[in-house]
C-alpha cells in the first residue's frame, strides 16, 4: 500500500509525510480518523457493541487493503459507509442462519436491550448515550440513517442521498420525522 | 423574505435546531414557523431534548469503545495474508480438489478395474501356458468342423500345471456322467415306448394286426 495514496484518502489532512517507513503510522491515522464513524454505523445496524467492534475492524482492514481500488468519485466516508453497511448486512445474514441452526442464544440476547443493562453498570456516565442509541435503533432504517449521518457525521444531503438512494426532499422529511419521534420518545429525559 | 410552506418549514426544522441553516434561511424559517403553532411546539420539545445532549458526549462515548481499534486492526493486518491464503485453500481449493478426485475416480474406476482384471488374467494365462498351445486351442475352438477327438487330443497335449489337474479331471468326469445320463434316459424312453407298443397289441383288432404283418413282410422284401 502506497503511503502517498493512503495520504490522499485520509481526512483531516493529519497524515505524516509519505515515507515508506511511516506506513503503520499512516494506517493508524487512517483508523483513528474513521473508526468512530464506522463503529457507530455498525452499531446502528447490529445493535451490539461486540459485533460492531468486529465489523469495524474488518471494514478498516478491507479499506486499508483496497485503498488502491478506491476512486475519487465519492468521499472516504461514503465509501466506508457502503463497505460497513454491506458488511453489516452480510453479518446479520450469517448470524440469522447460525441462530436458525443453533438454539444456544436467542436473537434478543444480542440486541442492545440486554447490553444496555450491563453497560449501565459499566458506564453510568454514558446512560444518556445508551438510551439515545436505544431510541435511535427503534426508528425506521431510512429515518435512523438520515438522522445519524446528518447529525453525528455532518454529511451533506447530497452525500446521504447517494448513500441511501433517496431524494433530498425525502431525506429532509425523514430527518424531521426522526427528530420528532426521538423528542417524543425521550420526553421523560427532558 | 421568502415565505415557507408548512412542508418547507418541517424540512428545515432539524437543520435550524442543529444550527445548519445560513442566516437568510434562518430568518425565513423563524418568520414562517410562527404560522404553525404545532410545529413551534415540536421545535421546543426537540430543543429541550437536544439541549441536554451534546454531540461531543456521543463522540467521547464512541471513542471510549474504539480506543484500541488501531492495535486490533494492525494485529489483524499483520496476520491477514497468511489467514487469507489459508482460508482460500481450506474453503475452495481443497474441496474443489477433492471433488475432482472423486469424479475422476468414479468415471475411470470401472474401466481401470476391468482393464486391470483382463491384464491380470492375461498374465496368469501366459505364465501358465505356452502361447503356441493357446493359439492352437483358440483356432480349433473357433472352427466348426473340429471333432471331439481332435479337440480332446489337442487338449490333452497341453501340459497343464498340477494345480489344474484336479479341476480338469473333475470336469471330465462330470461330462462323462452327463453322457451316461443321456444314454440311460434314451434307452429308458425307448424301453417305455416298446412297453407301450406291447401293451397296445392287446387292443389291436384282427385286421389291424394283419396289416402290420403285411407291412413287415414288405419291409423284409425290400431289404
Amino acid at each position: 500500500m502506497s503511503t502517498a495514496l493512503l495520504a490522499n484518502h485520509i481526512e483531516n489532512d493529519t497524515l505524516a509525510s509519505a515515507e515508506e517507513g511511516n506506513e503503520v503510522l499512516n494506517a493508524n491515522q487512517f483508523v483513528n480518523a474513521n473508526k468512530n464513524f464506522v463503529f457507530s454505523t455498525a452499531l446502528r445496524f447490529t445493535k451490539d457493541y461486540d459485533d460492531a467492534d468486529d465489523i469495524t475492524q474488518e471494514v478498516l482492514i478491507k479499506a486499508l487493503s483496497n485503498l488502491g481500488s478506491f476512486n475519487h468519485q465519492s468521499s472516504v466516508k461514503t465509501w466506508l459507509y457502503r463497505i460497513t453497511v454491506n458488511m453489516c448486512l452480510n453479518f446479520k445474514r450469517k448470524k440469522s442462519m447460525l441462530s436458525f441452526f443453533s438454539n444456544f442464544k436467542s436473537e434478543s440476547e444480542y440486541d442492545i436491550d440486554s447490553k444496555e443493562a450491563s453497560a449501565q453498570n459499566k458506564m453510568e456516565n454514558n446512560e444518556l448515550f445508551e438510551r439515545f442509541n436505544h431510541e435511535l435503533t427503534k426508528l425506521p432504517e431510512k429515518q435512523r440513517e438520515t438522522f445519524a449521518l446528518r447529525y453525528f457525521h455532518d454529511l451533506s444531503y447530497q452525500e446521504i442521498s447517494e448513500l441511501l438512494g433517496t431524494s433530498v426532499g425525502g431525506l429532509k422529511a425523514n430527518y424531521f420525522q426522526a427528530v420528532k419521534k426521538l423528542a417524543q420518545n425521550m420526553k421523560d429525559l427532558r | 423574505m421568502n415565505e415557507m410552506t408548512r412542508k418547507q418549514v418541517e424540512e428545515a426544522l432539524p437543520d435550524y435546531l442543529f444550527g445548519a441553516l445560513n442566516d437568510s434561511e434562518k430568518i425565513d424559517f423563524e418568520q414562517s414557523i410562527v404560522q404553525y403553532p404545532d410545529l413551534v411546539q415540536e421545535l421546543n420539545e426537540a430543543k429541550a431534548l437536544f439541549d441536554r445532549i451534546e454531540k461531543t458526549d456521543f463522540e467521547n462515548a464512541v471513542s471510549s469503545k474504539t480506543r484500541n481499534m488501531s492495535v486490533k486492526v494492525n494485529k489483524k493486518l499483520s496476520a491477514k495474508p497468511q489467514r487469507k491464503r489459508f482460508n482460500l485453500i481450506t474453503r475452495f481449493v481443497l474441496p474443489a480438489a477433492a471433488i475432482v478426485l472423486i469424479m475422476f475416480y468414479t468415471l475411470f474406476d470401472a474401466n481401470d478395474s476391468s482393464d486391470s482384471t483382463i491384464e491380470m488374467n492375461n498374465q496368469s494365462l501366459t505364465s501358465n501356458y505356452d502361447l503356441d498351445e493357446i493359439a492352437v486351442i483358440l483356432a480349433e475352438s473357433e472352427s466348426d468342423d473340429v471333432d471331439d477327438v481332435t479337440m480332446n487330443t489337442s487338449f490333452n497335449q497341453i501340459n497343464f500345471p498340477d494345480v489344474y489337474s484336479d479341476i480338469i479331471e473333475e470336469m471330465y468326469y462330470e461330462e462323462m456322467y452327463n453322457y451316461i445320463d443321456q444314454i440311460t434316459h434314451y434307452v429308458g424312453s425307448n424301453f417305455s415306448y416298446n412297453n407301450d407298443l406291447y401293451s397296445n397289441f392287446e387292443t389291436f383288432e384282427e385286421e389291424e394286426f394283419q396289416e402290420i404283418l403285411k407291412e413287415l413282410e414288405n419291409v423284409g422284401k425290400f431289404n
